[in-house]
C-alpha cells in the first residue's frame, strides 16, 4: 500500500544531552486515520515538528508524500496541519482568518461559508479570534486546514478545549472526509478513548522510540479480557486460583481491599464465575473489562509491578 | 516566484488589519503635525513679543525649517515604530505560530522572510509618504514657503532649499533598510516578542546614547545615521540651513560613510537573517 509518511532512524536531541528520539521507525499508509499517543514528554511534538519540517534533526529520513519535510511547501496545500496552540493571528475575525486561509491555497475547494458551516463557525464569523473560547479556536484552526484538498492532515491534540458535542461533530468530520476523499489523517492525542473511536491506526511512542504500530483491531486482538472479582473471602479466593491455568492473576491490591484482578486466558466470566461457588465462595461482583487502546496503552508504557511475587 | 507572491498577498491581508500598521502608518505623521501646531502656538507668541519690544526675530520665520523639523520628527518615530514593529511582529509570529501555516502550505523559509522584508519597505514607504504629504500640507497651511532672506539679501534660494532637503531625506532613508533587518535578525533570535522588543530598542537606543564616544568607529554603523533621539543625521543640518544659519558645516568624509555604511550593512543584515532562520525551529 503507498505510504504517505515514511520515517527511518529518526534521532533528536536537545542541548545538555536530553535525547528525545531515538532512531524512530513510523510509517502511515495512504488513506488512514492513525493515532500517535505516548506520554508526557516522549516526544510526539518533537515528532511532528521533525515531520512537518518546522525544527531540524539529528539524523533518519523522513518522507512525507515521496518529499523531503523541508520542501512542504512544494506540495501545495497536500499537507495541513493544526497544532495543539490554535496558530492563528489574534487580531482576525473568524471570516477574515479563513479567507486568510484561502489566499494562501492555490487551489481552494471550499468557500469560506462552506467551511464556516462545516466546522458550525457561522455564528461567530465575525468574531475575533481573541474573543473566542478554547474550543471555537480549535474549530477555527481545523476549517483552516480544510480550505483546500488535502491528502494528510496533522493534527496535534484536536479534541483539547472541545465539548462533547465538538468531540463528536470532529471525529464525524474526520472520518467523513477519510471515507470520502481518502484524507489520510494523523491524530496525536491523550484522549485515548476519542483515539479509539476516530482512528484505524495507532502507534505508542514511548522512549523516544515507535514500540508498537499496527491497525487497533491487531493490536488489541492479542490482548485478554481482565475481570475484577469482589468476594468476602479474598484469602480462600486467591489459594482457589492461584493454579488454575486458565487464568493469569494481574493485581491483588487495588482500591478496593476485597478484589482481585484476573485475566482470562481459557475460561469466559461465567466460568470463573461457577468455579468460585463451586468451591464456596460467593462472589459479590464480577466486572468485565475488555482490552481498550487505553488498557493497551497502559500496559505498553508502565510496565505491571510483579503483583505474583508479592502474592507468593 | 508564484510562492514568494502568495506570501506576500498574505502578509498585506493581514498586516491591512492590524492596528501595528496602522500605528508605524499614522503615528510618525501625526507627531510631525503635532510638532507643527505646537511651533506654530510658540511662533505666535514669539511674534507678538518681537511686535512689542521692536527686536528683530533671529531666526527666519520661514516655512521650510519647521517642515524640515516635522520631518526629522516623523522620520525619529517611523525608524524607532519599524525596528520595533519588525522584531515584536516577527516574534510574535513564531510564538504564536503562524509562521508555521506559511511554512507548510506556501514557502520556503527563505521566502517568508523576503515576503516580510518587503512588506515592512513597503509600510515604511507607505508611512513616509503620509508622513511627507502631512508636513508638507500644514506647513503651508501655517506659514509660508520661501527663500531664505535677511536683511532684504537672499540667503539660500528656494531650489538650494530642495535639492538640501531631498539630500537630507535621501541620507536619512539610506539607514532604513538596514534598521528593518536589524529589527528582523532580533526577531527572529529573541525568545519572546516582550525580550524581542526589549533588546531591539534597548540596542538602539544604548548605540544612540553612546555614538558620540565611539568616535570615528561610529562611523562604521548604520544606526548612526538615521534620525534618533541624539540625532546626528544629515536633515537634522537641513533644518538649521534652511533657517539662514550659517555654521553649518558637515563633513564630506561623513557623508560618503552616510552613503556607504547603510546599503552593504543591510545587505549583511539580510544574509545572517537567511542563514539564521535556516535552521531556526519556527
Amino acid at each position: 500500500m503507498k505510504k504517505t509518511i515514511e520515517i527511518k532512524g529518526l534521532a533528536k536531541h536537545y542541548q545538555k544531552q536530553k535525547i528525545v528520539l531515538r532512531g524512530l521507525d513510523f510509517s502511515l499508509e495512504a488513506g488512514t486515520v492513525h493515532g500517535l499517543v505516548g506520554l508526557n514528554g516522549a516526544g510526539k511534538t518533537t515528532f511532528l515538528n521533525c515531520l512537518l519540517g518546522l525544527q531540524p534533526f539529528d539524523s533518519g529520513d523522513i518522507a512525507i508524500l515521496g518529499g523531503n519535510p523541508d520542501q512542504l511547501f512544494s506540495q501545495v496545500g497536500k499537507v495541513v496541519a493544526v497544532f495543539d496552540s490554535p496558530c492563528l493571528h489574534l487580531n482576525l475575525t473568524v471570516h477574515q482568518t479563513l479567507s486568510h486561509a484561502r489566499s494562501l491555497c492555490v487551489k481552494p475547494k471550499r468557500t469560506v461559508n462552506e467551511l464556516e458551516k462545516l466546522l458550525g463557525l457561522s455564528q461567530y464569523k465575525d468574531y475575533r479570534i481573541s474573543q473566542l473560547s478554547l474550543g471555537n479556536r480549535r474549530r477555527t484552526s481545523i476549517a483552516h486546514s480544510l480550505v483546500g484538498e488535502p491528502e494528510l492532515v496533522v493534527l496535534d491534540e484536536p479534541f483539547n478545549g472541545l465539548d462533547a458535542a465538538g468531540v463528536d461533530d470532529v471525529i464525524e468530520l474526520i472520518l467523513n472526509l477519510n471515507r470520502t476523499e481518502n484524507t489520510a489523517f494523523l491524530l496525536a492525542s491523550h484522549q485515548l478513548s476519542y483515539l479509539e473511536q476516530a482512528c484505524s491506526h495507532l502507534s505508542i511512542l514511548h522512549e523516544g522510540r515507535i514500540i508498537a504500530s499496527d491497525e487497533i483491531k491487531k493490536l488489541l486482538q492479542n490482548k485478554r479480557s481482565k475481570v475484577t472479582i469482589r468476594t468476602q473471602n479474598r484469602s480462600e479466593a486467591l489459594i482457589f486460583l492461584k493454579d488454575r491455568s486458565e487464568i493469569r492473576i494481574t493485581e491483588t491490591q487495588n482500591e478496593y481491599e476485597d478484589s482481585i484482578t484476573v485475566e482470562l486466558r481459557d475460561w469466559r466470566a461465567s466460568d470463573l464465575n461457577c468455579f468460585l461457588v463451586e468451591n464456596g465462595i460467593a462472589v459479590d461482583e464480577l466486572l468485565l473489562n475488555h482490552p481498550t487502546v487505553s488498557s493497551f496503552f497502559r500496559d505498553a508504557t508502565q510496565p505491571h509491578p510483579s503483583n505474583m511475587e508479592t502474592f507468593k | 516566484m508564484n510562492s514568494l507572491l502568495s506570501l506576500s498577498k498574505a502578509e498585506f491581508y493581514v498586516s491591512t488589519r492590524s492596528n501595528a500598521s496602522r500605528i508605524v502608518i499614522f503615528l510618525p505623521a501625526t507627531l510631525g503635525a503635532i510638532q507643527l501646531i505646537l511651533a506654530k502656538i510658540v511662533s505666535i507668541g514669539t511674534s507678538a513679543r518681537v511686535a512689542l519690544t521692536s527686536q528683530q526675530s533671529l531666526v527666519s520665520n520661514n516655512a521650510y525649517g519647521y517642515f524640515v523639523d516635522s520631518l526629522t520628527t516623523g522620520l525619529t518615530t517611523l525608524v524607532l515604530l519599524s525596528i520595533a514593529n519588525a522584531a515584536y511582529g516577527l516574534s510574535q509570529e513564531r510564538e504564536l505560530g503562524t509562521l508555521r501555516h506559511l511554512l507548510i502550505r506556501s514557502g520556503s523559509r527563505q521566502s517568508i522572510i523576503i515576503a516580510k522584508l518587503l512588506h515592512l519597505h513597503c509600510l515604511t514607504l507607505f508611512s513616509f509618504t503620509v508622513l511627507s504629504f502631512t508636513a508638507y500640507f500644514m506647513s503651508a497651511s501655517l506659514w509660508d514657503f520661501g527663500p531664505v532672506i535677511e536683511d532684504g539679501y537672499q540667503l539660500i534660494g528656494e531650489s538650494e532649499i530642495w535639492s538640501e532637503i531631498q539630500l537630507g531625506i535621501l541620507l536619512a532613508a539610506l539607514p532604513i533598510p538596514a534598521s528593518i533587518c536589524f529589527g528582523l535578525l532580533i526577531g527572529i533570535i529573541a525568545q519572546s516578542p516582550g525580550q524581542a522588543l526589549a533588546v531591539s530598542m534597548g540596542l538602539t537606543l544604548t548605540f544612540d546614547i553612546f555614538k558620540s564616544n565611539m568616535g570615528a568607529g561610529a562611523n562604521y554603523v548604520f544606526a548612526k545615521f538615521q534620525p534618533s533621539l541624539i540625532d546626528y543625521s544629515y536633515i537634522s543640518e537641513v533644518s538649521r540651513m534652511v533657517r539662514g544659519f550659517s555654521d553649518v558645516f558637515i563633513e564630506s568624509e561623513t557623508i560618503a560613510f552616510n552613503t556607504w555604511i547603510p546599503i552593504p550593512s543591510a545587505l549583511l543584515l539580510t544574509a545572517l537573517l537567511l542563514f539564521y532562520i535556516r535552521k531556526r525551529p519556527l
